[in-house]
């Protein structure tokens, strides 16, 4: 089903990331946006926000991304949302990891604060459409 | 003279004076007979006158033998005949018949023929009356027949006696020659042998007659020899020479068989020819070449009973011979020698000799001599004899035997000898082989050897030496005695065995003072009076010398004495490369074992079968096993993909820095970082496998990874919120901005970006030198990516007032990249292009193919590389000089990361730059193509 993205999460260990993902999500790309800083109860945040597409820090002290990810598969109310992870490594074969792992997207940090609504938009549509997911610059 | 001559009534027919009566008759008749007896007698008959010394009658035999007829008989008077005879001697010698005082005579003269030959005759004379005179008749016996027997058995026995007094044929032959010289009134004598080799008759010796008075020595004699074929036998040539000194020469041939195996020439200055008769010479030459026969044969004889004797003796063998029947033992004066049975005691029997063997070979001796009496094998035994109290000999017998018709045993003989010499010999040997075989070390065997031996020739100290750099190192040394200890070191010319070793013999010298190195310094200084060494050579090479000495001098080295230390001297020379090799083995096994040791990676020895022989500690520690445990192991058991890296027959196939998966201890797996070697030993061919864990590595890799990877993360993190903060603060997101606070905000903005570009090109070149960076090769349609590098580009060209040209001609293929990266690149040069190029000029971007290369050029009309930097241009943090840009924009990586990421793109970068004219850098890619087996979305570690 096809349908536009609305509600973008957030999770992050850094808040001043988060501040400017907030300001460029919401502000610049008229989205809603729901910023959690974690990782520590990022789980019931997230089930709280229900999100349509969740981004994930990968580097987090304590429970990284990818362990994030795994819980938000086994969670039963998020299960079927999909995740983008957020992060700085980005040779391929590492995209291709997080891939496998179950994300549906990899945006690069630093990202473009400008761009940042639209590209997570294609990596929905786009994932919406069930084309391959794609790795963003 | 003439004498009325008287009728002779001697003579037959002849008549009594007076009437013819029965009575006269009768006398006639008496006289005729009495006449023809005495005229017919064998005997020479004389009758003559005593008071004239008239011949008066001389019957047939005399006037024969003298030579006159019957006429002249008469004529004849007594001095005629009775040679050397005057009237008034001869009456004086019939006197005592004439007077009466005998009647008969007996008297040897010489009578002498009417030709002036003469010839010796017994007178037997008797005297008569008739018709009124006196008369002698006498009867005359030749004597030269007689005289010349007579003087054949004289010359005869003293020509035996001559035979049996010399030993020599020469010495007989030269008797010879001085006997009948005198004899025959000879001068000179000659003797000739036959020469079977020039087949002629050659001088061997003369004789001169001393007493012969005048000048003998210089007597020519004639220069050629008789010749052997004119000599026959019975044909002795008696040869009369007219004029010069020699009036008659006669040769006398000695013959053995038909040949001439001698010849003596006689030399005469009187004529022999009436005294020298051929039935004479014949008779003697006879004589003679029997007996020179004979006496040739005896020295044949003599000679070889000579040599035998001589081969007998020396040979040291002893001779005995046993005779069944008479039980007797002969024995050779060798054989009693060896056997010390005195000359004079008599021969033992065969009993005795029985008692004199050792017990232990009684029965032996026994069983070979009935096998030899029955089995007629001939008897070849070595046992010990007795020779007294408690003392042995060994002896060796040898004999045949011979067995008459019945087939019983006549007789055994053969030889003997000593050998005890030999025996001990052998003894030694056998005990210095069980002292090389004992399983003790080398220095223990070769002492006990050296001892065993030194002991066995007597002398006192045994050496065993190394020889290197002109030093001679005592190795070893016999345990007893004196000399130098094991590890003295002195100059090798200091020794006797200098020359030894020199001159690669066996040098014995059982009394130093008298050899040929008596004047040697080391004869006093080490008080060697006796002295036998030899080269000992250790696999093959020359290594020292083995000597023994002392201080005594000894008896000369027999031949087993001196093979014997030969014989040591190779087994000692193979012990001591034995041990070479053990020592050797050792210390490459300890080096080997302690690098084993040592090794921190795993070293696995495999068979070709895959089956570990041996692994090293570090082996056992990752794997988990207790020592030697590992042995038998199959390889696959800790290196599951073994497959991957051996042929279907399970040999391993030797690799190089093959990164695979171990199985350790615990069946955990980890990675590891494999060598495989193939090394042959012993004819086998065995594989080294060593083994790294990359756990560690990998961990630190990872590490390190992950350190770079915090660090980026840590830089880039506050850089997304400045980035991100300044972006919406320029974008006028949350307000507007004044025109300084605009103009701030960019000048932060630039700035984190170059930052930001600082970070990536930082992590970039970490991740391309270390091999880390992964290239996603891929067909990339070049014009279209070449349009978006300019696209992206274009702002910041425009900045420095620069514009792109792009041409791509048609038809440009693909090539093989990685997309992302090849942007990358691109911006770099372009960027570099827009900054250096002279504001307001273009820059060319220009793709072309060539074959299976597509070159990408960009072109810019700047100054160019400068000289100096031209060789550094594509180095770490290196840049350009630049007026128009405000600071520095670059971090001076950007062509270093380009050139590595060209290169893991298999292709290549390079320029042409030329002062004043501008600079063009080229990048070549792989067309994509038909060879090109990349499939997209292949992921290859890229590396460097």
């Amino acid at each position: 089903m096809k349908r536009a993205l609305s509600h973008v999460a957030y999770v992050d260990d850094d808040l001043d990331i988060l501040d400017i993902a907030e300001i460029g999500l919401k502000t610049a790309g008229s989205l809603n946006a729901a910023l959690i800083h974690g990782p520590a109860m990022a789980l019931e945040q997230l089930v709280r926000a229900a999100p349509d597409i969740i981004l994930l820090d990968v580097m987090m002290p304590g429970t990284d991304g990818p362990t994030l990810l795994q819980a938000i598969h086994r969670h039963p109310l998020l299960a079927k949302t999909p995740v983008i992870f957020m992060t700085a490594r980005v040779q391929p074969r590492e995209v291709a990891h997080y891939m496998a792992l179950g994300a549906i997207g990899v945006i690069s940090k630093p990202f473009d604060v400008m761009t940042l609504a639209d590209d997570v938009r294609r990596i929905w549509d786009d994932w919406n459409a069930g084309s391959q997911p794609q790795e963003q610059p | 003279m003439s004498v009325p001559r008287a009728p002779n009534p001697l003579l037959p027919g002849s008549s009594l004076p007076g009437p013819e009566t029965p009575q006269r008759r009768r006398a006639d008749l008496e006289n005729n007979l009495f006449a023809t007896i005495v005229e017919e007698a064998f005997s020479e008959i004389l009758v003559f006158d005593a008071r004239t010394l008239t011949l008066l009658f001389a019957n047939r035999s005399a006037r024969g033998n003298l030579g006159y007829d019957a006429g002249e008989i008469a004529a004849l008077r007594l001095v005629d005949i009775k040679a050397g005879y005057t009237e008034a001697r001869l009456r004086e010698a019939y006197r005592p018949i004439l007077e009466g005082e005998t009647s008969r005579m007996v008297a040897h003269t010489i009578h002498r023929r009417k030709d002036g030959t003469s010839y010796p005759a017994e007178i037997h004379s008797c005297a008569s009356i008739f018709d009124g005179r006196a008369v002698i008749f006498q009867i005359v016996l030749d004597q030269t027949e007689i005289k010349h027997r007579q003087l054949l058995a004289e010359l005869g026995a003293m020509i035996e006696r001559d035979a049996a007094e010399t030993s020599a044929s020469a010495a007989f032959l030269a008797a010879l020659m001085t006997r009948l010289g005198r004899q025959f009134r000879c001068c000179a004598a000659r003797a000739h042998l036959w020469n079977p080799q020039s087949n002629r008759l050659e001088p061997a010796g003369n004789w001169r007659d001393e007493d012969s008075g005048a000048d003998t020595d210089t007597l020519p004699l004639p220069a050629e020899g008789p010749s052997p074929r004119a000599l026959q036998r019975g044909k002795t040539a008696i040869q009369r020479h007219a004029g010069g000194e020699i009036a008659t020469t006669f040769t006398i041939p000695l013959m053995i068989g038909e040949t001439a195996a001698a010849a003596l020439e006689f030399f005469s200055r009187h004529d022999l020819a009436q005294a020298l008769r051929p039935e004479l010479l014949q008779a003697l030459e006879e004589q003679i070449g029997r007996l020179y026969e004979r006496k040739c044969n005896e020295e044949r004889v003599n000679e070889s009973r000579e040599r035998f004797d001589a081969a007998v003796n020396g040979a040291a063998v002893g001779l005995w011979d046993y005779h069944y029947k008479t039980g007797q033992f002969y024995l050779s004066p060798r054989c009693r020698e060896i056997l010390a049975i005195p000359d004079d005691a008599p021969s033992p029997s065969w009993e005795a000799f029985g008692t004199r063997t050792h017990p232990k070979d009684v029965r032996r001796t026994a069983v070979a001599m009935k096998a030899h009496m029955l089995k007629r094998t001939p008897y070849d035994i070595e046992y010990r004899y007795r020779l007294s109290e408690g003392r042995y000999i060994w002896v060796h017998a040898r004999a045949r035997g011979v067995w008459d018709e019945a087939g019983n045993i006549i007789r055994t003989a053969g030889t003997i000898e000593n050998i005890s010499a030999e025996k001990e010999a052998e003894q030694v040997q056998r005990e210095v082989l069980a002292c090389i075989a004992a399983s003790s070390d080398a220095a223990t065997k070769i002492s006990q050897a050296l001892d065993k031996v030194c002991r066995y020739l007597g002398l006192d100290t045994a050496l065993v030496s190394h020889v290197a750099d002109g030093d001679f190192t005592v190795r070893y040394r016999s345990t007893g005695g004196g000399g130098p200890a094991p590890g003295t070191v002195m100059p090798l010319a200091d020794t006797i065995c200098s020359d030894v070793y020199s001159g690669d013999v066996l040098q014995a010298f059982p009394d130093l003072a008298h050899s040929p190195v008596a004047g040697h310094p080391a004869r006093a200084r080490g008080r060697i009076a006796a002295y036998i060494g030899t080269t000992l050579f250790v696999r093959g090479v020359r290594f020292g010398t083995l000597s023994f000495i002392a201080p005594r001098a000894r008896a000369p080295f027999s031949e087993a004495e001196i093979s014997l230390v030969r014989l040591l001297a190779r087994w000692i020379g193979e012990e001591i490369g034995r041990a070479f090799d053990v020592a050797e083995l050792i210390e490459n096994d300890a080096r080997t074992a302690s690098k084993l040791a040592s090794a921190a990676d795993a070293l696995l020895t495999v068979d070709s079968r895959g089956r570990i022989e041996d692994a090293n500690p570090a082996a056992a520690e990752m794997f988990g096993w207790a020592p030697e445990q590992s042995r038998g192991k199959a390889l696959a058991g800790v290196l599951p993909a073994m497959h991957a890296f051996s042929h279907p027959d399970g040999r391993l196939i030797p690799v190089r820095l093959r990164q695979d998966i171990a199985i350790g201890r615990d069946y955990r797996r980890f990675s590891v970082l494999l060598n495989i070697t193939e090394i042959h030993v012993g004819g086998r061919s065995l594989f080294t496998v060593a083994i790294s864990d990359l756990t560690e590595a990998k961990k630190a890799e990872v590490a390190k990874g992950e350190f770079i990877s915090i660090v980026s993360h840590e830089l880039r993190t506050p850089l997304t919120s400045i980035r991100g903060a300044l972006s919406l603060l320029a974008s006028e997101t949350t307000g507007a901005l004044t025109a300084e606070a605009a103009r701030l905000t960019r000048i932060a903005q630039r700035n984190c970006e170059r930052l930001l570009r600082l970070v990536n090109d930082i992590l970039a070149i970490d991740k391309l030198e270390a091999g880390r960076f992964e290239m996603s090769l891929q067909p990339v349609d070049l014009a279209a990516l070449l349009a978006d590098a300019v696209a992206a580009n274009t702002l910041y060209a425009a900045k420095y007032g620069v514009r792109f040209r792009l041409a791509t001609g048609p038809g440009l293929p693909a090539v093989i990249a990685d997309p992302e990266r090849l942007m990358q690149v691109m911006a770099n040069l372009l960027s570099n292009a827009a900054k250096f190029t002279r504001p307001g000029t273009e820059v060319d971007v220009i793709a072309r193919h060539a074959g299976r290369t597509a070159h990408i050029s960009v072109r810019d009309r700047g100054p160019g590389i400068p000289e100096g930097l031209r060789e550094r241009i594509f180095d770490k943090f290196v840049q350009g000089e630049n007026v128009n840009t405000r600071g520095h924009e670059g971090s001076g990586l950007g062509l270093s990361i380009t050139r590595k990421m060209v290169a893991l793109m298999n292709g290549e970068i390079s320029f042409h730059s030329e002062a004043g004219n501008g600079t063009t850098f080229t990048v070549s890619l792989p067309v994509a193509g038909i060879d090109r087996t990349a499939n997209p979305g292949d992921l290859h570690e890229a590396r460097p």
